[in-house]
């Protein structure tokens, strides 16, 4: 055992290479470290270690697909050792593969329980799962291991934040601010949250405190421009929003709520990235958002297909091919999962959610695809066509319409939802970036496409704090 | 030594040696000659451990000695041919050689030293020759089959080249130089980036190989892949560090990165290695001064010229160490002993201006002028790209400094508000900086060119010709890290000089234009410039005062009754006559106090030094406070401390004076000829404090006087002051942009006329 110790110890220029790159990469310099790192891994039989640390500079370079297999080549060489599977577990992570990551990560805690570095990625994997009692007693123990920890403390805060409890994730994040003050990340956190439990005031002096008080930060810039819109001031917000699209000016994301903001001319419809980047952001919480926000779209949508098919309702019968655009985690999948008798397919633009609706295991196909796209690419014939909460990403409706009438089998149904502008309106953007539709418009554009309304129902479709979002919920077929 | 017999003593100062320790066994050495002066062995013997020391200068006088007590011996003949050789004379080296061969016709190393001066002389297949015949007497020195590949490759063999390296390559050699000839081999047998290609090939078949590392650096640095290459450097170094090569390129490689700290590191790990090796005692001192570490700086280029002998490079750094310590007169001799371009460029740009009497116009005018006739040589031809259809002009930006830096803030906020519709902005970033400026130019540019560290001249002008530009603006200037000089081949039909060691003119051809205003260039200053002067309507810069910049603090002399001067620009703006107008003004006001704060205050010998001149001068120095350098937002914060900015002369504020401003302390200015003397008199004119501007020292002293008796009158104005500046021209981007685009498009439209 010693004798073969001894003989797989790697010679000296080998440790150095490792020794130096490691040093390189803890002092954020990973494009330095590359060319010791790569050197280190391509020694045949190199160790975990050299793999592992190139997985970690790849990553930080943003190279994620090669810091994949070097994080692979690590984790198996390593036997699973926790560093690779976190690192693993990060970078699945990054590329859209949570569920995977939250496998890794659960790895690292198996093979080593005391690891907190491993709890605490568990724990965040968790609560971006919506897991959310496991995931807070497992930052709880992180934080708990080190308490004088800014960087704990934050993401218990995070883990509090994403289950709704605000208060308590002000009393940890108040805690981390103070042990941290200079970290930009922290306040806008902190902000975030107090806009989450409905305090864009308190939400404005954190961030405004932070921006005095820490290097400029296009996530602080964001909550504030977030904050400063929901009370209203959108010049200010605009402001904000500004900033932090300097700083990131690659973001579609940002881009999107300057020109909501007026600071553009508004788009015809909204731009893809934009949709794409705010549900990879927030997918795997966006189920648990809405469902605080009162989210009825799915119970009116399930309730306007028992009443348009009463055998089926009653479980005589099961629906024929569905198609859901703008699937998102597949809420709509999971509402008719008892319904279903056919294919259900799911089309979205955003790969997280893709993923979220794959992992529900009731969608026969998924397509990570924009919905025009799709619709242009699609062949078949549905039964039921759903389009919950998707068009407010539309302005104008006629051409989408007629394309989705094309795609319903005889006899098949139409359903969608949309945000309600003033009645005389035809459509707005609105403030939130999402666009709203006027009522007469609406039933003009289904009109138009040869679509009739079998129910239209106004109401409210959910609720943002006390003030209900007016909405329009239509169940449609073909006319003639 | 007392205790050892001679004998005794030599063996242990030679064992010293051999182990590589000469400056141990120096005091022996020293002590044996002094006994017995006559002794050959003992002084050749102390001669060569000098020049093993880094000695160099002290070396040749027991060299000297020794070849005439020993004058049929070979070694003190090749020692001081090597000496020579060090020193770069070049003639006298080879004519030594050649008198050691005549000794022992076998030297091989006085065969090798005489290669090395065939091949530097452009007789390379002479030095392949001389090489060959060393390698019969000495097969297995890795040493001289490098040297002999060198030859072959600056032969055009570089196929035999890379025959003789595969020897050394499997075998291992000194892995730097090893690893610079293969790439020399590499590049001249397959072109640059084939050669490329094929070393990073080489490196995933022997990753351990630490030559292959090096040579591999070499290339990317060839190819203008500055990130590449000191990752390569990094490893090669991980995999040999002990190689002087190595260290050196690595040294060099983190100097261009702008890490100077990692830099001074490895350049002393490399001098430790290889003591006698110039250019890493002048890359160390260069990293000590760009660390502000000004008077170690300037001992250890002095040193350095004493062991080499005169070198332009090393007294021109020299001179920019003497400037920064505030010593004007020595760096301006020192420039001059410099000669050559650099002393004009010297004279021009980072020495001259801050000089009374060579920091005037017309002198800087003669220096331009002559700059301007010695770099019209040589000039690369250039075709204008083919006119567009549409009427956006490419406008290209090239600077070091898009980032937290004065030509950041004085600017961004103009770029930004190019009208995106009349011009698409190309941005040539020599090296990347982080930050919310960076980022600001980042979101204006329509296209963003990183051009890494140490790309090579040639490369460069390709690329930005590739741009097929239409008007070119130069942002860096002939100070560190500008490339100006690389624009007289021309890189597009209209080049404009702006900020960015705008201090004077460029003297480059082919720079069509010199952005400016009508206070910094009136009527009448056209013969000072070797471009035309392109006239903005308000000042010639835009000032984006930082988010974060404290609040303008309540006046101090309200606390204190009396005022508060202060002057926070680098000690290389202030003269001995600036001193001598301070000393009139606190003379004058008893209870008046003066607050310095700069870099260069922080280095101890150079504050002690500034003190005595201060005292010479006539300054009360018990009422002169002194700070060395502090964090940004600490600087502007201490503008709170003071109630007047003395504005030094006659190389003016230029950033200090709008942050003085911003900050709510009014600059007094004396006004001078040159670009550098009218910087801060064009923004207070543009914030419409113009008087605050005089034309005399007089004037200067009097007027200080007058202004610090007027406590309220100073209170009233720091209240408005932020108001003021923030409402001016000064910080308009809209007005700016606007007024940017009007001129750009002027001078793209009177670019085939004559001036």
């Amino acid at each position: 055992m010693l004798a073969s110790v001894a003989e797989s110890t790697p010679p000296a220029a080998l440790m150095r290479l490792m020794e130096r790159g490691a040093a390189l990469l803890a002092e954020g310099r990973a494009a330095e470290s590359l060319e010791l790192l790569q050197r280190a891994a391509s020694v045949p039989d190199a160790p975990a270690l050299a793999h592992g640390l190139l997985a970690e500079a790849l990553e930080a370079e943003g190279r994620l697909d090669e810091a994949l297999l070097a994080a692979d080549r690590a984790v198996r060489s390593g036997e699973g050792a926790p560093p690779w599977l976190r690192a693993r577990a990060r970078i699945r992570r990054a590329l859209g593969q949570s569920l995977a990551g939250l496998d890794d990560a659960a790895a690292a805690v198996m093979a080593d329980p005391s690891d907190i570095e491993s709890k605490s990625l568990l724990g965040i994997c968790l609560s971006e799962a919506g897991r959310h009692d496991e995931a807070l007693l497992l930052l709880h123990q992180a934080f708990s291991a080190e308490p004088g920890s800014a960087q704990r403390a934050a993401m218990l805060g995070f883990g509090f934040l994403r289950a709704g409890r605000h208060a308590a994730a002000e009393e940890v994040l108040g805690l981390a601010e103070a042990m941290a003050p200079q970290a930009p990340g922290i306040a806008a956190l902190r902000a975030q949250n107090a806009l989450a439990a409905g305090e864009p005031e308190r939400a404005i002096a954190i961030a405004e405190a932070a921006v005095h008080r820490c290097a400029a930060d296009v996530r602080l810039f964001s909550v504030l421009g977030q904050a400063r819109q929901r009370l209203g001031q959108d010049a200010a917000a605009l402001d904000a929003y500004a900033a932090a699209l300097r700083l990131d000016p690659g973001s579609g994301y940002l881009r999107h709520l300057v020109a909501a903001l007026g600071g553009d001319a508004a788009p015809a419809r909204a731009d893809g990235r934009y949709v794409a980047e705010v549900f990879d952001g927030y997918a795997s919480r966006f189920e648990a958002s809405l469902f605080a926000l009162g989210y009825r779209v799915p119970g009116m949508m399930l309730r306007m297909i028992e009443r348009a098919r009463p055998e089926v309702a009653a479980g005589r019968a099961k629906l024929g091919p569905v198609l859901d655009l703008g699937c998102g985690t597949g809420l709509m999948g999971a509402t008719l999962h008892d319904l279903l008798g056919d294919a259900l397919v799911g089309v979205d633009m955003s790969s997280r959610m893709i993923e979220e609706a794959r992992a529900k295991g009731v969608y026969t196909r998924l397509d990570c695809l924009d919905i025009e796209a799709a619709l242009r690419a699609e062949e078949g014939l549905y039964d039921v066509i759903l389009l919950a909460d998707v068009l407010c990403y539309f302005g104008e409706l006629a051409p989408l319409l007629r394309q989705l009438r094309a795609r319903l089998a005889p006899g098949g149904l139409l359903l969608l939802s949309v945000e309600a502008a003033a009645p005389e309106a035809r459509w707005t953007l609105a403030r939130s970036g999402r666009y709203a539709h006027g009522e007469a418009y609406l039933r003009a554009a289904l009109a138009e496409a040869g679509l009739v309304a079998r129910e239209f129902r106004s109401e409210p479709i959910r609720w943002e704090g006390e003030d209900p979002v007016q909405g329009h919920v239509v169940c449609a077929m073909a006319g003639g | 030594m007392d205790g050892l017999p001679g004998r005794e003593a030599l063996a242990a100062a030679l064992a010293d040696m051999a182990a590589g320790q000469p400056a141990r066994a120096l005091p022996t050495l020293r002590a044996l000659v002094e006994a017995a002066p006559e002794d050959a062995v003992l002084q050749l013997n102390l001669g060569m451990a000098l020049m093993d020391a880094g000695h160099l200068s002290e070396a040749e006088a027991p060299l000297l000695a020794a070849a005439q007590a020993a004058p049929r011996h070979p070694e003190p003949c090749f020692r001081l041919a090597r000496l020579r050789h060090l020193r770069g004379d070049t003639p006298t080296a080879e004519t030594l050689y050649r008198a050691a061969l005549a000794r022992a016709p076998g030297h091989v190393a006085a065969l090798a030293g005489l290669a090395e001066v065939a091949r530097s002389l452009g007789r390379p297949e002479e030095a392949a020759s001389l090489l060959r015949e060393a390698l019969l007497h000495a097969p297995q020195d890795a040493g001289l089959r490098l040297a002999l590949a060198r030859a072959l490759v600056h032969s055009g063999e570089a196929a035999a080249a890379l025959e003789e390296l595969a020897e050394p390559l499997r075998r291992g050699g000194p892995a730097g130089r090893l690893g610079a000839v293969w790439a020399e081999a590499l590049r001249a047998r397959h072109g640059s980036e084939r050669a490329c290609a094929l070393a990073r090939e080489q490196a995933q078949a022997h990753p351990l190989c630490a030559a292959r590392a090096a040579g591999l650096a070499v290339l990317c640095e060839a190819e203008g892949r500055g990130a590449a290459a000191l990752s390569a450097w990094r490893a090669a170094e991980a995999l040999a560090p002990e190689d002087p090569d190595i260290l050196a390129g690595l040294a060099q490689s983190l100097a261009r990165h702008r890490d100077h700290a990692a830099a001074l590191d490895a350049f002393d790990r490399a001098i430790a290695l290889a003591p006698d090796e110039p250019a890493l005692r002048l890359g160390r001192g260069e990293q000590l001064w760009r660390l502000h570490r000004l008077s170690e700086a300037a001992d250890a280029l002095r040193a350095a010229l004493r062991d080499f002998g005169p070198d332009e490079r090393t007294r021109a750094t020299l001179a920019l160490v003497l400037v920064s310590q505030g010593l004007q007169d020595e760096a301006m001799a020192e420039a001059e002993a410099a000669g050559g371009e650099n002393a004009l460029l010297l004279g021009l740009t980072s020495v001259g201006p801050y000089h009374p009497e060579a920091g005037r116009a017309e002198v800087l005018a003669a220096r331009a002028r002559a700059l301007h006739q010695r770099l019209s040589e040589g000039l690369l031809p250039y075709t204008a790209p083919p006119p567009r259809a549409e009427g956006r002009l490419r406008l290209g930006l090239i600077s070091a400094h898009f980032g937290k830096h004065p030509v950041g803030w004085l600017t961004v906020a103009g770029i930004e508000h190019l009208p995106r519709e009349q011009f698409e902005v190309h941005v040539f970033s020599l090296g990347d900086r982080p930050g919310e400026i960076a980022a600001r130019f980042r979101a204006r540019a329509d296209a963003w060119h990183l051009v890494e560290p140490g790309t090579p001249d040639a490369m460069l002008l390709e690329r930005l010709r590739g741009a097929e530009l239409d008007i070119l603006i130069e942002l860096g200037g002939h100070g560190q890290g500008g490339r100006a000089r690389l624009l007289r081949h021309r890189a597009a039909p209209v080049q404009i000089k702006w900020v960015g060691s705008q201090a004077a003119s460029t003297g480059t051809p082919n720079i069509d234009w010199m952005l400016t205003d009508r206070w910094e260039t009136p009527e009448g200053f056209e013969p000072y410039y070797t471009e035309r002067l392109l006239r903005m309507p308000d000042g010639y810069v835009c000032y984006s005062p930082p988010p974060a910049a404290p609040p303008v603090a309540p006046s101090p002399a309200g606390f204190s009754g009396a005022v508060t001067f202060g002057c926070y620009n680098n000690l290389a703006k202030v003269t001995p006559r600036v001193l001598a107008a301070w000393a009139r003004i606190l003379d004058a006001l008893p209870e008046a106090r003066l607050v310095l704060r700069t870099h260069a205050l922080g280095d101890g010998p150079t504050r002690e030094g500034f003190t005595a001149r201060a005292r010479a001068a006539g300054l009360d120095l018990a009422r002169v406070e002194m700070h060395g350098a502090v964090p940004h937002d600490q600087l502007l914060a201490a503008y709170g401390e003071i109630d007047i900015s003395l504005d030094p002369f006659p190389y003016t504020g230029g950033l200090t004076v709008c942050e003085s401003l911003w900050m709510g302390v009014p600059v007094l200015t004396l006004v001078g000829s040159s670009f550098a003397g009218r910087h801060a008199f064009s923004h207070l004119s543009n914030v419409g404090l113009a008087d605050w501007a005089v034309f005399s020292e007089e004037a200067y002293v009097s007027e200080a006087i007058r202004r610090a008796r007027d406590i309220p009158a100073l209170a009233a104005l720091r209240a408005g002051m932020r108001a003021r500046v923030a409402a001016s021209p000064l910080c308009d981007g809209p007005r700016f942009g606007a007024h940017l685009a009007a001129v750009l498009r002027e001078a793209w439209e009177r670019r085939d006329r004559p001036a």
